[in-house]
């Protein structure tokens, strides 16, 4: 096992260095740049702040940023030019912005915003309790609604009861958050007066944000349960407990719920990281302080800096949840197993 | 059975949601409204985080908004820029109590009070300000208006690195309360730029101790009537009044919560639910007609001008013939565009020059003629339309500009036979598209910064980089030159119509209208003032019911 989770996280590296570089990659490919304002601010100065007259890899398209070719460039005095493509020397690769944000990276940084004069540690670091605790409280809501109205439709199998739980959970499913959650402001902050309708300044404004994440997933944690209790439910252990006269309540409860929750449990570690990944519209909506608005804003703002450090925190986590989920299933299931030995 | 239930409950609950939403309704429009219910203390939003706090880097309404509390510059925006007895009141003393000009306008000696402070206690001098500019004009120095403070004598030159020898620099410490200032050029709105955040002093010692983290609440130290306390990227700021301020008598509010809200709608709702005092913002133009009848809206107008612009760099297009531009223009009818795409909202434009407190545009007026506009359109050589190109209209992307662009295109369709297709862009494409001349015909906006109507006219000198048209008149250039250089307010004046009546007869834009601010102000509130450039010190305003 202990080898098993040395190689996931070597593997981990690469598959993170990988990313990093296509999004680095992306971010310079996008149209306009950070340092451009609708006024004719000293975006020269701001260039050559964030280094951006560099080439962004060794290989490069001789481009320069477009409208700011007024700036004084810097061109890398060894290397040559292939038609249209130029080749930086050896010496000089430390000097492209690729390698320049590796080395922050190394330093154990993210960088500076190239938009405002927080570090995107600081940003993201003010920004990451929130989103967790939004992504956990919707998970829990997803398990307390999601389980017993899963288990309440797999015991009524194809009752009107079964239906009905169904049915809710099935709209639940099909509403998206995006009108949910307007649809939850409306009535209970702007008409009630019973929450706030933005931001997040106490526990209570998390509220409604939970409920509009976690709804989907109560659905989907509703659907997995009714799953796992039918086919539980025709088992032989079951019929046993059943026929020595055992309660239903506690054949349900000791005996049939376990093997039922099995696949929501394999289900957490994806959930987690989508619930993670999805709060993006979620805190739009809402207003919130999370990663998800800063993944959005940095993405229309340019801010090269700050869209990485989104990324690598959200790929860094998925990773992270993913092999988390591996050890669980060798840990539920003993017919798992990550030894090749 | 469960499903029994189910079915009975659904009617009840549809009962009970049309009660909530209609007892809401009903409570909504109540004049018992009372803004910020819900906060402990004066509230308003700004609508992002500001980029920096550093007053010398800073560009933008966010940053500026925080800029004006908690930093004071030799003079400082009044409260009001409406019914002035002179139109020199836009700004009041600050840390200097008063100056004199010397008669060719271009000797400015600022008098600083002996009783300004930082929010340490030490004394702000005039070394304060000599540094601070210094710091800004330094070659390089990544501030976004560093082009300000080139308006002083060799200020250019400094920054440039064209001169290394800072006491060519028209900046002169007398004494610790005594700042001649030397300028380029006779400039009546002079005390207006000293009034605006890039020439505010910065802390030095502070500054240098803690480099770019010299802004954060744990080691600021300004020379405002406020001092930020507290900072929570994307949640709030607050801001406590400064115990050493010289005027700290007359600052009636103790504290103030500033909000970032970056979504206009969330604003409202904000507003709605009692979380604000002031929404800081304009409106969203979809809500407004909504928000007509609330006792706490308000609308000013606005130093702003909506245009388009129109690309001239290429010779061979058909928008470098004047006669094709003046016809496009011709064929707009800016009055529906305001009275029914946009809901009465804006002001119609027919000059460039928004209306402004000593300023009267010249006799060229923009007219509504689709006749003279055909006639000119065939004199170009496409009578009825024949013949002409398709051209693309830029905008970003932005509801308001959709409407205004679908209409326009239907104006031109039906008034000159001309088709154009549009074309939106997200905000920075647009940015970069403007800057690198990367378009046809584009909506823009332009709001001044000051009260004078070169902050319009400078656009269109060819040496302006905000000009983005390729449009280049020497005509005009020379006017303005003309104008700076002229003493006499009188004859300035007339320089400056001459100006703009040549960009209203063949210059690159057509304007649509003037911006006006629509938000929603606590009825409270008290000293709230109209001002043209939604520059609203807090240290003017009060709220009477405020428990402190």
């Amino acid at each position: 096992m202990t080898r098993f989770i040395i190689r996931r996280l070597f593997a981990s590296i690469f598959v993170i260095l990988a990313i990093i570089t296509i999004t680095l990659w992306i971010t310079r490919l996008a149209p306009s740049n950070p340092c451009l304002d609708e006024r004719d601010v000293n975006a020269c100065a701001c260039v050559h702040q964030h280094k951006l007259d560099r080439p962004v890899f060794p290989v490069y398209a001789g481009e320069t940023l477009a409208p700011l070719s007024g700036c004084q460039y810097w061109e890398p005095e060894t290397g040559f030019s292939a038609g249209p493509v130029t080749f930086v020397g050896p010496t000089e690769w430390g000097e492209t912005q690729y390698a320049i944000y590796l080395k922050t990276l190394a330093s154990g940084s993210l960088g500076d915003s190239m938009i405002s004069d927080l570090t995107v540690l600081e940003i993201l670091g003010e920004a990451l309790p929130y989103s967790l605790l939004l992504g956990l409280q919707a998970l829990l809501i997803a398990l307390i609604l999601g389980v017993p109205a899963g288990l309440f439709a797999g015991l009524r199998q194809n009752t009107a009861a079964d239906y009905g739980v169904m049915t809710v959970a099935m709209i639940g499913v099909s509403i998206p958050n995006f009108v949910l959650g307007p649809l939850l402001i409306l009535i209970f902050a702007i008409h009630l007066g019973w929450f706030s309708a933005v931001g997040w300044y106490s526990w209570t404004d998390s509220i409604l944000p939970s409920i509009t994440l976690g709804l989907f997933y109560v659905a989907y944690v509703a659907r997995l349960t009714r799953g796992g209790v039918l086919e539980v439910i025709r088992k032989d252990y079951i019929r046993t407990a059943r026929a020595k006269g055992l309660v239903e309540r506690l054949v349900v409860m000791r005996h049939a719920l376990k093997g039922a929750l099995l696949p929501v449990v394999s289900y957490l570690g994806p959930a987690f990281a989508a619930l993670l990944a999805g709060s993006v519209v979620v805190e739009e909506i809402f207003n919130l302080p999370g990663v998800g608005t800063h993944f959005v804003r940095s993405a229309l703002n340019r801010d090269y800096n700050l869209v990485l450090g989104t990324i690598i925190l959200y790929s860094s986590l998925l990773v992270f949840l993913n092999m988390v989920v591996d050890i669980l299933y060798t840990v539920l299931d003993p017919r798992v197993s990550y030894d090749d030995d | 059975m469960v499903a029994k239930i189910w079915s009975s409950l659904l009617p009840a609950v549809a009962i009970i949601l049309m009660v909530v939403l209609g007892a809401g309704c009903e409570r909504r429009g109540g004049e018992d409204f009372v803004a910020g219910y819900n906060a402990d203390m004066f509230t308003f939003a700004v609508a992002a985080d500001p980029q920096t706090l550093d007053p010398g880097r800073m560009s933008g309404a966010p940053e500026g908004r925080i800029a004006f509390n908690i930093f004071e510059g030799l003079m400082m925006p009044g409260p009001s820029t409406q019914d002035l007895e002179n139109p020199d009141d836009v700004v009041v003393p600050g840390v200097a109590h008063s100056f004199d000009v010397s008669d060719d306008g271009r000797v400015y000696t600022f008098h600083l009070r002996e009783e300004a402070r930082w929010s340490n206690g030490d004394p702000v001098t005039a070394h304060d300000f000599e540094w601070s500019w210094r710091r800004v004009l330094t070659p390089n120095f990544p501030g976004d208006y560093v082009q300000m403070l080139w308006i002083l004598e060799n200020g250019q030159e400094y920054s440039q690195g064209e001169i290394d020898d800072w006491s060519q620099v028209g900046v002169k410490v007398l004494d610790d309360h005594t700042l001649e200032v030397t300028i380029r050029e006779p400039t009546p709105y002079f005390p207006q730029l000293v009034a605006f955040y890039t020439f505010y002093p910065v802390p030095r010692a502070v500054v240098e101790e803690h480099g770019i983290r010299w802004t954060r609440p744990e080691n600021i130290i300004s020379n405002g009537a406020y001092v930020l306390a507290d900072y929570r990227p994307q949640r709030d700021m607050l801001l406590e009044k400064n115990p050493h301020y010289w005027d700290r008598d007359n600052v009636k509010m103790e504290r103030a919560r500033v909000r970032i809200i970056d979504d206009i709608n969330a604003v409202v709702n904000a507003y709605r639910t009692g979380m604000l005092h002031w929404t800081g913002t304009s409106l969203p133009v979809a809500q407004i007609a909504g928000l007509l009848t609330h006792p706490d809206y308000v609308r000013e107008p606005m130093l702003g001008t909506y245009y388009f612009r129109m690309n001239v760099s290429d010779p061979d297009h058909v928008l470098a013939d004047n006669r094709v531009r003046q016809a496009l223009a011709m064929a707009v009818d800016r009055r529906s565009l305001v009275e029914e795409t946009m809901n009465n909202l804006y002001y119609v434009a027919d000059t460039f020059v928004p209306p402004m407190e000593g300023w009267e545009s010249g006799s060229a007026r923009l007219e509504y003629n689709p006749s003279r506009a055909r006639a000119l359109l065939a004199e170009a050589g496409f009578p009825d339309g024949e013949g002409f190109p398709q051209v693309e209209f830029l905008y970003n992307v932005d509801e308001n500009h959709k409407l205004i662009a679908e209409a326009v295109q239907a104006m031109w369709q039906r008034n000159l036979g001309i088709g154009i297709t549009l074309n939106n862009k997200e905000w920075r494409t647009y940015l970069q598209d403007m800057s690198t001349l990367n378009y046809e015909i584009a909506r823009a906006g332009w709001i001044g910064d000051y009260n004078d109507p070169t902050t319009f006219l400078d656009l269109w000198e060819s040496t302006n980089g905000n000009n983005n048209t390729g449009w280049a008149n020497e005509e005009y250039d020379d006017l303005l030159a003309q104008a700076r250089l002229e003493t006499d307010p009188e004859t300035r004046l007339q320089l400056l119509q001459r100006a703009e009546e040549i960009v209203m007869r063949e210059g690159p834009v057509i304007p649509i209208f003037f911006y006006t601010n629509n938000f929603l102000v606590s009825r409270q509130l008290e000293g709230f003032e109209p001002h043209n450039r939604d520059i609203h010190l807090l240290r003017y305003l009060s709220l009477p019911d405020d428990t402190e």
